[in-house]
């Protein structure tokens, strides 16, 4: 008795409560701050992808080219010898070279690197003579394009020749061309570093993906979810499909890579968009079995008694109630695996390779845009700029998938609760 | 329990006859040795207290139970003399229709609720589907409350509605047998007279097996009572019969409610 009383002694229990908030304190202090934690990964990860990625990002890098047209250009050297001086207002940054009519900027490639752009191109420019050598046609400079390399020489007879390479920078190459009156040839450039065959490659995979994948994913949820006994197969067969959700990416990349690329190859083709698709069916069938068959269970076993009732086989009832009934389900499985093809790189690697094409065949292989970004980054120079404004692009689709994931999931209890 | 072979109509024409059934769910006996016949154009009520066996029973007879997988079943259910363990249940469901407690029309249209179980059965004809839905919808005194908005969905309908719209599915089907499984126990009083009005006009055309908590409503429908108690069927009588001079004194005891 006197013990128990103890206990409610007002200094002892001041105590006690002093240690308890103490504990309280530490223990609800450290939840928010782990859980701030990954509120503070989401946000670097936006900050550092959009902050490196953001000037990349445009029309034309999206739709452009990643392989640069090369116009080579050689000039009838007789008369391109200027004899004119033009006037122009150069901008800040500009560097213009008088005796040809041309500016010249400092500028970087799609992809990041740096490169001279021609700023402004003067109307009477003396460039008339260029040729394009690979048209033959007559090459007049555009503003924009830019110059890799350029030949230059003080006279036809090639007795001093300067070559000048487009990264180094604008302000030497105006200086060159101010110098010398003569082109020999040059390499101007025209696009480059676009994704807009990593963007077509994805969309291809995707199809395919889902090609493959909902047909054999919604016939397994049907089975699961209608047909099969609660028995030992069933068991192991949901406990596989479980398993095979946490299997990582590089295995599922390394098996397809040994199951599907002797098939391929048999066809005459090596890793290709097919292949790449079949070994990421695999890789959703999971989620899109698991999805499916919780919205077939959703259903009200009422509605496939009436169905039965009224002398319908099991097979007309899965495919007039069941199915149109569990459709906003399938579609949130085939969303969240179109989400997860988007994002997947290294299943792919070894299964459709990692070319970055501008034309995109389905049985050749092509790199997807997670794919893209491996291999922008694999190179000698890891190129972040680039890589980062696919992570824009990557990010934003995923957002609006899982956005449109929870508008569905939104209308579908809506719906189950009548209204 | 030989009782009702005393009180049995000589003219009615017998549609079901039961044998010796005996129904299991896994180990646990939920049917002990039911005999009983039922006759056609007549409306039989089962009554009892919840879990004695009668839904279990109803469900036997367009055999439902073979849906639950550790359900099984023995002796002889007839129907016109055949055990209906022996045939197709998707043929005998189209002459055995089927309506539950919760009215569960399927989410769409009015007419393709109706147009359901035809259609499953190959029927394309369009004239032929119209006619089925104004007949069926007539017969249910659905008709005129829903004739302008055929193509509403079954879902929006009041709860009333909803299941005269299920009767009127099951009888697009056009069975011999009509089995409803507590069909106004969800429903409120005006909807309850409805359905139990049209219960009444159907049996002329139709055989009506009802499962019903209300013993009123066994009054004043049913042509034949049948009591079950914990999986026995206690008593089968002439409704009037039941009520007023039961020959069992456990039915004596639940229809005065001093029991179960």
């Amino acid at each position: 008795m006197n013990e128990n009383l103890s206990l409610f002694d007002a200094k002892e229990s001041k105590k006690i409560e002093r240690k308890r908030r103490m504990k309280d304190f530490l223990a609800a202090g450290s939840t928010y701050l782990f859980s701030s934690f990954s509120l503070l990964a989401l946000i670097a990860i936006l900050v550092f992808v959009f902050s490196k990625g953001w000037n990349t990002l445009s029309a034309a890098f999206i739709v452009g080219d990643y392989n640069a047209t090369l116009t080579s250009v050689t000039t009838n050297q007789a008369i391109t010898e200027t004899t004119n001086t033009f006037t122009y207002q150069a901008k800040d940054g500009e560097y213009f070279a008088e005796n040809w009519g041309l500016a010249f900027t400092d500028s970087t490639t799609t992809e990041g690197n740096p490169i001279v752009r021609l700023s402004y191109v003067d109307p009477y420019s003396n460039t008339t003579s260029w040729i394009d050598s690979n048209t033959g046609e007559a090459f007049r400079p555009k503003v924009g394009e830019m110059i890799t390399v350029v030949t230059l020489c003080d006279s036809p007879a090639e007795n001093e020749i300067k070559i000048v390479s487009g990264n180094k920078g604008a302000e030497n190459m105006a200086a060159n061309f101010r110098k010398y009156n003569f082109v020999k040839n040059m390499t101007a450039n025209v696009g480059g570093g676009g994704i807009r065959g990593s963007l077509i490659s994805t969309l291809w995979m995707i199809l395919f993906t889902l090609l493959f994948a909902l047909p054999l994913g919604i016939g397994g949820a049907i089975y699961l979810g209608v047909y099969a006994k609660n028995n030992v197969i069933t068991r192991t067969l949901r406990n596989a499909i479980d398993m095979i959700s946490g299997i990582p990416s590089i295995i599922f990349g390394l098996v397809g890579g040994i199951v599907f690329l002797p098939i391929a190859a048999g066809s005459g083709s090596s890793g290709n968009l097919i292949t790449g698709s079949l070994t990421m069916a695999c890789m959703i069938l999971p989620i899109i079995i698991k999805s499916t068959e919780e919205s077939i269970r959703a259903i009200p076993l009422r509605q496939s008694q009436a169905s039965l009732a009224l002398g319908a086989s099991q097979t007309q009832t899965v495919f007039k109630i069941i199915l149109p009934n569990a459709l906003p389900g399938i579609l949130t499985s085939a969303l969240l695996g179109v989400g997860r093809v988007i994002g997947e790189s290294a299943a792919l690697v070894y299964t459709s390779g990692t070319a970055i094409k501008d034309v995109i065949i389905p049985t050749q292989g092509s790199a997807t845009l997670a794919v893209h970004i491996w291999t922008l980054m694999s190179g000698e120079t890891m190129n972040y700029g680039a890589s980062c404004a696919v992570s824009i692009l990557i990010l934003f689709v995923i957002l609006l998938l899982s956005l449109t994931v929870k508008l569905l999931s939104l209308s579908v209890q809506k719906k189950q609760k009548g209204k | 329990m030989d009782s009702l072979k005393s009180e049995q109509n000589e003219s009615m024409q017998t549609i079901f006859a039961i044998r010796h059934l005996n129904l299991y769910y896994g180990k646990k006996q939920a049917l002990h040795d039911i005999n009983v016949d039922l006759y056609e154009h007549c409306v039989t009520a089962l009554i009892g207290p919840s879990g004695c066996g009668k839904s279990t029973f109803l469900r036997c007879l367009n055999r439902m139970n073979d849906l639950i997988d550790d359900c099984k079943i023995d002796g002889q259910i007839l129907y016109h003399g055949t055990d209906v363990q022996s045939v197709n249940p998707i043929l005998l469901r189209t002459k055995v229709g089927m309506v539950f407690q919760q009215p569960n029309p399927f989410p769409m249209s009015i007419y393709d609720n109706i147009c359901y179980g035809p259609r499953c059965q190959g029927v394309r004809n369009r004239t032929h589907l119209n006619e089925l839905v104004e007949r069926s919808l007539r017969e249910a005194a659905l008709w005129d409350e829903v004739k302008d908005r055929l193509k509403t969905n079954g879902m929006a309908l009041s709860g009333g509605q909803q299941q005269r719209l299920c009767i009127a599915r099951a009888l697009a089907m056009s069975p011999e047998v009509l089995l409803m499984d507590e069909p106004t126990s969800a429903l409120d009083p005006i909807s309850t007279k409805k359905i139990e009005e049209l219960v009444m006009s159907l049996k002329e055309r139709y055989t009506i097996i009802i499962v019903t908590h209300n013993l009123q409503q066994a009054a004043r429908i049913a042509d034949y009572t049948s009591f079950f108690l914990l999986g026995d069927l206690v008593e089968t009588n002439k409704t009037e019969t039941l009520f007023s001079r039961p020959s069992n004194e456990k039915t004596e005891r639940y229809i005065t409610g001093r029991f179960g």
